[in-house]
């Protein structure tokens, strides 16, 4: 098992190099997970990650399909749950594209539904691609 | 942190904590973050998963998701809280920052609380552990109501609460119960009044008036009558609450039903004044009303009577017909001496004055003082005229035979009157003084009453005391026996001894005289003759073991001991305790008690003959025996009365007596023994008429056991004393004689 960086190390390696000007987890949010698990013994970093994956993998596809069907309560709560989900794993970009989304459903501007929801799923596609360059998601 | 609250702390971290959330991200975290602050975490990734985990194994709080496919977090809670047992289960809904609907929705739903979703995990912590610790606080809260709840309902008791202004009396349900009334109907203060009988709502609205206007504590008994007709008495106790600018504002207390409690406390009462068999007031009842009556004739200065009522011969009734029948007796004669008076009944121990001017009337009663005792009091008497009266009327309500156990007793009573305040100023002097004149009636003669008069005192009071002390003489250990040797002259040997009873009172003898005839009176003679049996029984077996002593010690029983049917039996479990034959103990019997109840004595005369123990006439020559009798009954000896032997040789009489005695019992068979023989003259004299028994200060005055082994030694072993003659002597003495029965030695000097 690798070295857990500090808190305060910056971020690693991988996600730095990304095209993207920002970066796509947030260091200290990342930190806060890892202080759960402080010496990596319960693996918690790689399952909560393996847990984001199944959820988003099932939540952007449940996303699309309630937006084609017009059903926008479905996206809502596609967008809610994808929220605190990426906010915990630091993808805190995407967890503002979910508030957005989840803020325009419930006031009922839809008319930018779409962009919204194709911006939402770029976003998630870095943030998955950056989760697994962690170190303990590698290993 | 202090101490306490850490191991509370400790104790709440301990807690299970369920966990449901359809995202596993937030699941695994939140579980993790918990876990790691000590938390037992199970997870539900549903409502429905939810609500089956908590039904199969109920965790101290569920933490729930709001937002969730399927059954979302507000159904789930609605859905827990619907559930037996779950309805005060912490529930924490988690929520979003931005969505104020839904924490309205989570409170709807009945959770506990809402907490936003945050990745602040201390923070989550620190909620959960509040709510757990509320959870428990209310549960101990609930508990205790509870156990109040049940407290108050064995008690009978209940709360209330009274606003002023608003009319609002509000009871507990408890307290309802109190007043027969159920859960759900209201008692208001006019519907409490109402259940107060007419007679006592007066009193108690003025108590509640006075307790109000004085704001102070209400403590105060009432009667009610409940809803179904019972009459309960509730107890009240209440304190007055103040608002912060000290108005009174209301009253808060308890009610209690204390029914049993007063009824408890009446008996209690009853028993602790008056008398369990007759019903009549008692010793202490008695002497409290004494002593009240006392003081309102001290104060209006008036006489006060006491009459001292004692049965006569109560105790023949009690030996000869059972405990039964003498308490039969008493319970018709306490109905007879309560007709003679204005009895009261009433417990009387306080507020009397409460009762109005004559209140000193209610006083008069008639007691039972213990035995057959009985005491009546006259509150008020004009003079001893009127104590007088009444204790005529006694007298003549016992004229009336009684019938107990099949038979018809006549009762008859003596009574003695002492007046307050001619008699004595004390309730004691002036139950001794009664005590003295009811002792006055009795001596002459019993059946009558006597007023007390100061020259009684003196010789009743002595000789009251001196039996009751005699009642404790023999646990005391204060009676003894002496002996005094009965001689054989021709041979110079003790052939017996005479027992007499010797009571030292206080270190000081008291004479026979003085005690045996008061003890005939009492009765008292039954134990002692018993104890004089045992303890020559026991002396018998003493000198046996010292000096070979095998004859018989003589005990002088009273004629009615001779009636008991058990005196065979006594004398045989006597003499079996020391193992001595029956024959070491002789009866003497006086004769003119004999001749009294020979019917009566005479079959016990022939058990006692057939077992051994022999009879001897006691002051023979005295009475008028039938000789036709005198030749049937089974005795052994006759003795002469002391009366002749005193005046042997100086009256023809006395010798002709004598001389006639003597003959008498040679034909019949008897031995003749001459008792108080003090003079060798009175010796030679009873010698030479053929009695060579005798008994008297001549030879030894009755003394105590070991005295007599020591005169033994060194007055008759030694042959030294002046009635003792020496052999060759007493053998030229002898020619002068007349036939001597039973040829033995003569050895009696002769005068001059």
């Amino acid at each position: 098992m690798s070295m857990t960086p500090p808190a305060s190390a910056g971020l690693p390696a991988p996600a730095a190099t990304h095209a993207a000007a920002r970066p796509v987890l947030d260091a200290e949010a990342l930190a806060r997970l890892r202080e759960l698990d402080p010496t990596g013994s319960t693996r918690l970093v790689g399952r909560v990650v393996e847990a984001y994956r199944t959820s988003a993998g099932r939540l952007e596809p449940q996303m699309r399909e309630a937006l084609a069907r017009g059903d926008h309560a479905g996206v809502r709560h596609a967008a809610h749950t994808l929220k605190s989900a990426s906010a915990n794993v630091g993808a805190l970009q995407l967890s503002a594209l979910c508030a957005a989304v989840e803020t325009m459903v419930r006031s009922g501007e839809v008319a930018g539904l779409d962009p919204a929801v194709e911006a939402l799923g770029l976003e998630l596609a870095r943030a998955l691609a950056a989760l697994g360059q962690l170190p303990e998601v590698r290993a | 942190m202090t101490t306490p609250a850490a191991l509370d702390d400790d104790a709440l971290a301990a807690a299970t904590v369920l966990l449901v959330d359809d995202d596993m991200v937030n699941l695994l975290m939140t579980g993790a973050a918990l876990a790691e602050r000590g938390f037992v975490i199970r997870e539900a990734s549903s409502g429905e998963e939810a609500i089956q985990s908590l039904v199969q194994n109920p965790p101290d709080v569920v933490v729930l998701d709001a937002m969730m496919p399927g059954l979302d977090g507000f159904d789930t809670c609605r859905e827990l809280r619907t559930l037996p047992g779950f309805e005060s289960l912490p529930v924490l809904m988690l929520t979003g920052l931005d969505d104020d609907a839904s924490i309205t929705r989570a409170y709807e739903a009945g959770a506990t609380d809402f907490f936003v979703k945050s990745n602040q995990w201390s923070l989550l912590a620190g909620r959960l552990r509040y709510l757990l610790r509320s959870a428990r606080t209310r549960q101990e809260l609930e508990r205790s109501k509870a156990k109040l709840a049940r407290a108050q309902d064995l008690a009978r008791m209940g709360s209330f609460d009274w606003r002023r202004g608003h009319g609002g009396l509000v009871f507990s349900v408890e307290g309802l119960r109190v007043f027969g009334l159920g859960p759900h109907e209201g008692l208001s203060f006019r519907q409490a009044l109402r259940m107060i009988p007419d007679d006592d709502r007066g009193t108690v609205l003025g108590i509640l008036h006075d307790v109000i206007r004085h704001s102070s504590v209400l403590a105060t008994d009432l009667r009610a009558t409940l809803p179904d007709g019972r009459l309960r008495i509730v107890h009240v106790e209440a304190e007055p609450e103040f608002s912060e600018n000290g108005v009174l504002v209301g009253y808060t207390g308890v009610v209690q039903d204390v029914t049993d409690r007063r009824m408890a406390e009446d008996k209690i009462r009853h028993l602790a004044n008056f008398d369990a068999l007759t019903g009549l007031p008692n010793r202490r009842q008695l002497s409290w009303r004494v002593e009240r009556a006392l003081e309102h004739g001290r104060r209006l200065g008036h006489q006060v009577g006491l009459l001292l009522i004692d049965l006569d011969r109560f105790k023949n009734v009690n030996d000869t017909l059972g405990h039964a029948a003498g308490d039969d007796l008493l319970m018709e004669v306490s109905r007879r001496l309560r007709s003679c008076v204005r009895h009261s009944d009433q417990v009387l121990e306080s507020s009397l004055e409460s009762m109005g001017g004559r209140w000193h009337r209610t006083l008069e009663a008639v007691g039972r003082f213990g035995g057959d005792e009985f005491i009546a009091l006259l509150p008020e008497v004009a003079d001893e005229g009127d104590a007088e009266r009444v204790a005529q009327r006694i007298l003549e309500q016992m004229r009336q035979p009684i019938t107990v156990a099949g038979e018809e007793c006549f009762v008859t009573a003596s009574v003695g009157i002492a007046l307050y305040p001619r008699d004595g100023n004390t309730v004691a002097d002036l139950l001794r003084n009664s005590d003295v004149a009811m002792y006055a009636a009795k001596s002459q003669g019993r059946n009558a009453a006597s007023i007390y008069r100061p020259q009684l005192a003196g010789k009743g009071r002595a000789k009251l005391t001196l039996e009751s002390d005699l009642h404790k003489a023999i646990e005391r250990n204060e009676l003894v026996l002496h002996y005094q040797p009965k001689i054989d002259v021709r041979t110079a040997r003790m052939v017996g001894a005479e027992a007499l009873m010797r009571w030292s009172r206080n270190g000081v003898l008291v004479p026979p005289g003085d005690f045996i005839p008061l003890a005939e009176e009492s009765g008292l003679i039954i134990p002692l003759s018993e104890w004089a049996i045992r303890e020559a029984a026991r002396q018998a077996r003493l000198w046996q073991d010292s000096f070979g002593f095998a004859e018989s010690i003589a005990v002088n029983l009273p004629t009615r001991l001779f009636e008991r049917t058990d005196l065979v039996e006594h004398i045989h479990a006597a003499v079996t305790a020391y193992g001595v034959p029956h024959s070491a103990i002789e009866l003497e019997i006086t004769e003119t008690g004999l001749m009294k109840e020979v019917h009566d004595v005479i079959k016990s005369l022939h058990r006692l003959n057939e077992i051994g123990v022999e009879i001897s006439i006691d002051d023979f020559g005295t009475g008028y025996s039938s000789l036709a009798y005198l030749t049937t009954l089974p005795i052994s000896e006759l003795k002469v009365d002391r009366s002749f032997v005193r005046d042997l040789g100086l009256t023809p009489q006395s010798t002709a007596v004598v001389t006639a005695i003597i003959a008498l019992a040679r034909s019949l068979g008897l031995r003749v023994i001459a008792e108080g023989v003090e003079t060798l003259r009175q010796m030679e004299v009873l010698h030479r008429l053929g009695c060579g028994l005798m008994q008297g200060y001549l030879f030894s005055r009755p003394q105590p056991p070991d005295d007599i082994e020591r005169w033994l030694q060194q007055t008759v072993l030694p042959r030294k004393a002046p009635w003792i003659v020496p052999a060759d002597e007493a053998q030229s003495a002898v020619v002068d004689m007349p036939a001597v029965p039973g040829g033995g030695l003569p050895i009696v000097k002769p005068r001059g």
